[in-house]
C-alpha cells in the first residue's frame, strides 16, 4: 500500500470539514444524536483503514459510506431481534423448534417478491429499463450510464426515478 | 394539511431525493438540503426510508434480477479465431435460423410497443462471447478488435465480449497480461473469481489459479470491486501496486512490488521474490506437461530468484539444487522433497 506523506488525504480532509453536517444528517435519520455520533465515528474508522485510492467526490463518498453503515446496522439489529423472538418461542411455549433460516413460506414470499420486481422492470419503457440495468445491476455511475446510452445525466436520473416509482408501486412498502 | 407517507406526490419527492443523491455530482449542500427536508416531518422521513430500503433490497438482489431479466445467452464457441471477430450467429446450424425467425418478429413487435429491450440490443451492448484457451505449455498473443492486447499463459481460459457499451472479460483458471486500449466510453471490466476489475486504459497482469487472485499493475489505474458486496470498491491500484485475494474471503492485501516481475513470464522468465515453493510450482505446472509435486513441508519453503522457463529438467535441477531438495522422476510427475 502506498501512502503519500506529502499530501493530506482528501477524504480525511473532507471528513473533518463535513463532520458536523454528517452528524446533523444521521441525527435526523437515526432520530438520535448519540447514535449519529457513534455512526460518524465508525465512518472515520472505515476511511482511516481503507486502502489508498483516489475518490472523485469525497463528500458524496462520506455520506454514502455512512448510509451503508446505517443500513448494515439496521439489518443486523433486525436479525438479532428475529433470533431473540425465536428463542422466545423455545423458552416461552416450550417444544416449538426455532430456526435461524427463514421459514418455507418466507422463502416462497421472497421468490414471489423477486418475481414481482422482475415483472415491474420488464414493464418499463426500454430506455428506463436500460438505465436500470446499467446503473443498478451493472454498477455503472450516472455519468457512465449517460455516456453509454448517449443521453444526458438528467435523463438518466429521470429514468431511474421512473424505475423506482414503478417498482415501489408494484411491490408496495417493504 | 398532513402529508401521508404513501401519497404519490410525497413518494415521488422521496425518490427524486434518493436518485439525486446517488449521482456522482451530489454535493454536501445537497445533503444539507435533504437533512432539512427530512427534518420537516416524520412523513418525509418515512417516505425516504422506504425508498432507501427498496434501493438496498434491489442492490442485494441485483444478481437474481439480472439472471431473471437477461435473455438466454448463446453458448460461447469452444475454440475461437486468434483475432477477435464476432461469430456469425446461427451459421453452423440451419435449424437455429428457423427457430430464430418467429422469435425475431415477436421481439420486433415488442420493441415497437416499447415494452422491453430487444435481445439484439442487449447482445450488442454486451457483445458476443468469444472464448480463448491455451494448452499447458502453450502461450498465446491475442489482439482484440479494439486494439487491446492480451497475452495468455499456458493452461488458461478466458472469454471476451466486446460490446457497444463495455468490454468484458471473464477469467477462468488463467494467467494473462493485459495492455488495454484507452476508451473512456467503453470501460474494460474483468470478472475473476469474486472480484471485478475495471480499467480504462492500462497495462497489468492477472494470475487467477486455485481460487487465488494476484493482480499487478504496470501502467495506469485499475479499480477492483466486489460484486458480492454491492459492488463495493475494494481498492484502486496504480503502477507498482499488487493486490492478492482468495476467493470467498472478505479481505484483500495490497502491497508495493516491482511490476515487471509479474510480467516476466511473458518473456520466458519467472521472477520470484520470497514466494512459497508451492505457489511457484503451481505456476510451473501451467507451463510444463509433466507436473511437479512438492511434499508438505517443502511447499512452505520460500524462494527468491529468477527461473528461466526453458528446459524443464534444467529448471528443476536448478531449483532443487538451490533449495537443497531431492528430486524423484516418475513417469507421471516429478516429486520434490
Amino acid at each position: 500500500m502506498i501512502v503519500d506523506d506529502q499530501q493530506p488525504d482528501p477524504v480525511l480532509t473532507a471528513y473533518l470539514e463535513r463532520r458536523p453536517a454528517l452528524i446533523r444528517y444521521f441525527s435526523v435519520r437515526l432520530r438520535s444524536v448519540e447514535a449519529a455520533e457513534e455512526l460518524v465515528q465508525d465512518i472515520y474508522l472505515k476511511i482511516a483503514r481503507r486502502p489508498a485510492e483516489a475518490i472523485e467526490n469525497p463528500d458524496a463518498f462520506l455520506f454514502r459510506l455512512g448510509s451503508n453503515l446505517m443500513l448494515d446496522r439496521i439489518k443486523r439489529d433486525r436479525r438479532a431481534k428475529r433470533r431473540i423472538e425465536a428463542y422466545g418461542v423455545i423458552y416461552g411455549s416450550g417444544g416449538e423448534p426455532a430456526a435461524d433460516e427463514p421459514a418455507a413460506d418466507d422463502a416462497l414470499a421472497a421468490r414471489q417478491r423477486l418475481q414481482t420486481i422482475v415483472e415491474a422492470v420488464k414493464a418499463l419503457p426500454a430506455p428506463a429499463q436500460t438505465a436500470f440495468r446499467l446503473h443498478k445491476l451493472e454498477g455503472l455511475s450516472h455519468a457512465e450510464t449517460a455516456a453509454a446510452m448517449g443521453v444526458s445525466r438528467s435523463s438518466v436520473e429521470k429514468y431511474l426515478m421512473a424505475c423506482l416509482k414503478q417498482i415501489q408501486d408494484k411491490v408496495g412498502r417493504p | 394539511m398532513v402529508e401521508q407517507a404513501g401519497s404519490d406526490e410525497l413518494r415521488a419527492r422521496a425518490i427524486a431525493w434518493h436518485v439525486r443523491l446517488q449521482s456522482d455530482r451530489a454535493t454536501a449542500d445537497d445533503w444539507a438540503a435533504l437533512t432539512a427536508w427530512l427534518d420537516e416531518s416524520e412523513a418525509h422521513l418515512a417516505a425516504f426510508e422506504a425508498v432507501e430500503t427498496l434501493a438496498a433490497e434491489l442492490d442485494a438482489k441485483a444478481d437474481s434480477i439480472r439472471a431473471a431479466l437477461a435473455p438466454p445467452v448463446l453458448a460461447p464457441p469452444v475454440l475461437a479465431p486468434p483475432v477477435l471477430a464476432p461469430p456469425v450467429l446461427g451459421r453452423a446450424r440451419p435449424d437455429t435460423r428457423r427457430i430464430r425467425w418467429p422469435a425475431w418478429t415477436a421481439l420486433a413487435a415488442a420493441c415497437v410497443a416499447g415494452l422491453m429491450i430487444a435481445p439484439w440490443a442487449w447482445n450488442g451492448w454486451l457483445g458476443s462471447p468469444v472464448t480463448y484457451r491455451t494448452a499447458i505449455g502453450e502461450t498465446r498473443a491475442i489482439t482484440l478488435a479494439d486494439g487491446s492486447h492480451i497475452h495468455l499463459d499456458g493452461g488458461s481460459t478466458l472469454s471476451v465480449r466486446l460490446g457497444w457499451g463495455q468490454r468484458r472479460v471473464a477469467l477462468g483458471e488463467a494467467q494473462a497480461s493485459f495492455d488495454v486500449a484507452k476508451d473512456p466510453r467503453r470501460p474494460f471490466v474483468i470478472d475473476a473469481g469474486d472480484e471485478r476489475i475495471r480499467v480504462v486504459g492500462t497495462e497489468f497482469n492477472i494470475r487467477h489459479y486455485d481460487a487465488s487472485l494476484v493482480l499487478s499493475v504496470r501502467r495506469g489505474v485499475v479499480e477492483v470491486r466486489s460484486p458480492g458486496s454491492g459492488n463495493a470498491m475494494v481498492a484502486r491500484l496504480r503502477k507498482g501496486d499488487e493486490l492478492r485475494h482468495q476467493d470467498g474471503q472478505a479481505q484483500a492485501t495490497l502491497t508495493s512490488v516491482d511490476p515487471d516481475a509479474a510480467f516476466a513470464w511473458s518473456t520466458g522468465r519467472l521472477i520470484c521474490s520470497d514466494r512459497p515453493l508451492g505457489e511457484i510450482v503451481s505456476d510451473l505446472n501451467h507451463r510444463y506437461a509433466l507436473p511437479i509435486q512438492v511434499s508438505g513441508p517443502a511447499a512452505q519453503r520460500r524462494f527468491t530468484g529468477v527461473l528461466i522457463l526453458g528446459d524443464q529438467d534444467a529448471l528443476v535441477r536448478h531449483l532443487a539444487g538451490y533449495m537443497a531438495l531431492s528430486q524423484e522422476r516418475r513417469p507421471d510427475a516429478i516429486i520434490l522433497r
